[in-house]
C-alpha cells in the first residue's frame, strides 16, 4: 500500500465503520472505540507499510482492531475506565447478544493474548474457525485448539 | 459457563467478516453469490448485515457532518495559547482538525449535556488522552467537544503549584457553543515548566455562568461547578520526559 495520506484517508473513510464498530462492541463504549479508531488510522499513517496487502484491508483491519482494543482492555486504567462506563456498544448487536458479548468482554482482560483474541473472533465477531485461521496466520486446527483452551479456562474461572 | 461461550448464528450462517466483505465487494464472485443465497434465506444474517449498513451510513454521515469550528467569538489571542488552525504539527494538525482522521459520529448518548476529547501532541505525533495520562514541559493539549444542543462552555486548570488558569474562553463568562461533533476548541496550549498535577475541568452549561466563582473555587482545591452545569474533568501527571 502506497503511504500517501490520500490512500489511508481513503481507507478511513471506506472502512472506518468497521473499525468504530467492532472497537465498540469488544471496549463496550463510544469514547474508547473512537480512541482506538483514532490511534489505528494516527498508527497507520506513522508506519502503512503495516498493511502488506496480503489478504483483504478488512481482514487486517479486523486483526489490528482486536490487537488494539484487546491491549488497552489490559491496561489496568483502561479496565477500570471500562467497569465503571456505560455500555453503550451493544445497540450494534441483537439483544440476544448483548449480555453475552459484556460477560465475555469482562472474560478477555485475563485470559492469555492468544486465546483472547481468539474469544473476540469466535464469540463476537462469529467467524468460522477458517476465517480465524486466515486472518490469524494459523491453521484451522491450531484455532480449535486455542477454542478449546479458552473455553476450558473459562471454565475454570467461573467454577 | 457453556450458555456465556456461546455462538447465536447457525452453523452456515456468515460472520461479520464476511458481511463487512460482502458490503465492501471484497468476495470473489462465488462466495458473493453463496453470501447472498444464505442472507435471502436468513433472518438473523439479514439483521447483522442491516446493523452494520446502519453503522455505515452512521459513519458516512459523520464525516460529511464534522465541524471544523465552533459558533464563538474569537478570543484574544494570548501568549501560550495558538490558535488551532495554523499551529498544530504538520503530520498531526489535519488529522485533528481538518484532514483524512476527522473523528466521525457516533450516534450521540443522550445522557449528558456534552463530551470533551482531549489530544496530546509531542513531536511527529498526536496521540489521544484521558485521565490518568503522563505529559511533559512543550506538550500541545488540543481539546475537541461533542454537543447535541448549544451549551455555554468554559475550561479551567489547576496545575502543580495551584495557579488557576481559564483556557476557554477569554471573557468573564462561559462561551456559547454551536452543536458539533468532535469540534476543536479554537485553540491549543502547550504546557509549561510547572511539573505535577495538572487538572483540567471543562463545564458545559445552560447559563453563561459567571467564571471568576469557578476560578476561586478551584483555587480553593475544589472541583468548579454551578448549577445547570456538567463537569468533566481530566486529571494529568506532568513529568519531564
Amino acid at each position: 500500500m502506497a503511504g500517501d495520506r490520500a490512500q489511508i484517508d481513503e481507507i478511513y473513510r471506506r472502512y472506518g465503520d468497521v473499525v468504530l464498530r467492532r472497537a465498540r462492541q469488544i471496549m463496550g463504549n463510544d469514547q474508547d472505540a473512537r480512541e482506538a479508531l483514532q490511534q489505528l488510522f494516527m498508527s497507520l499513517l506513522s508506519d502503512p507499510n503495516q498493511f502488506t496487502g496480503r489478504g483483504s484491508i478488512t481482514s487486517w483491519l479486523y486483526s489490528a482492531t482486536t490487537h488494539l482494543c484487546l491491549n488497552a482492555i489490559r491496561n489496568s486504567k483502561t479496565r477500570l475506565r471500562l467497569a465503571e462506563a456505560q455500555v453503550s456498544a451493544d445497540r450494534d448487536v441483537e439483544p440476544a447478544r448483548a449480555d453475552r458479548i459484556a460477560q465475555v468482554r469482562q472474560l478477555l482482560a485475563l485470559l492469555p493474548a492468544e486465546l483472547a483474541e481468539v474469544v473476540v473472533y469466535y464469540y463476537v465477531d462469529e467467524m468460522t474457525q477458517d476465517e480465524i485461521a486466515a486472518v490469524v496466520g494459523c491453521s484451522r486446527r491450531q484455532v480449535g485448539y486455542l477454542i478449546e483452551r479458552a473455553q476450558d479456562l473459562v471454565k475454570e474461572m467461573v467454577a | 459457563m457453556t450458555v456465556l461461550l456461546e455462538r447465536t448464528r447457525a452453523e452456515g450462517c456468515l460472520s461479520d467478516l464476511r458481511l463487512d466483505q460482502l458490503v465492501r465487494d471484497e468476495l470473489a464472485g462465488e462466495a458473493t453469490a453463496t453470501a447472498r443465497a444464505h442472507l435471502a434465506g436468513c433472518a438473523i444474517c439479514r439483521d447483522a448485515l442491516a446493523r452494520i449498513e446502519e453503522c455505515r451510513v452512521q459513519f458516512s454521515e459523520g464525516l460529511a457532518g464534522v465541524r471544523v469550528a465552533p459558533s464563538v467569538r474569537p478570543p484574544r489571542r494570548r501568549r501560550a495559547w495558538i490558535a488551532a488552525g495554523g499551529g498544530l504539527l504538520a503530520a498531526a494538525a489535519a488529522l485533528l482538525l481538518v484532514g483524512p482522521l476527522r473523528i466521525p459520529t457516533v450516534p450521540w448518548r443522550s445522557k449528558g449535556q456534552g463530551h470533551l476529547h482531549l489530544y496530546v501532541a509531542r513531536s511527529n505525533t498526536v496521540r489521544p488522552s484521558a485521565s490518568g495520562d503522563v505529559v511533559a514541559p512543550g506538550d500541545r493539549l488540543q481539546f475537541t467537544y461533542t454537543l447535541a444542543q448549544e451549551r455555554f462552555f468554559a475550561l479551567l486548570e489547576r496545575d502543580g503549584r495551584g495557579a488557576v488558569n481559564v483556557f476557554f474562553p477569554d471573557g468573564a463568562s462561559a462561551a456559547l457553543l454551536s452543536p458539533g461533533v468532535n469540534v476543536s476548541l479554537p485553540r491549543s496550549t502547550i504546557l509549561d515548566d510547572v511539573l505535577g498535577e495538572e487538572r483540567l475541568y471543562g463545564l458545559f452549561c445552560q447559563q453563561a455562568v459567571t467564571l471568576q466563582p469557578l476560578r476561586d473555587a478551584l483555587s480553593a482545591g475544589r472541583v468548579p461547578s454551578a448549577p445547570d452545569c456538567e463537569t468533566e474533568a481530566f486529571l494529568l501527571e506532568k513529568r519531564r520526559p
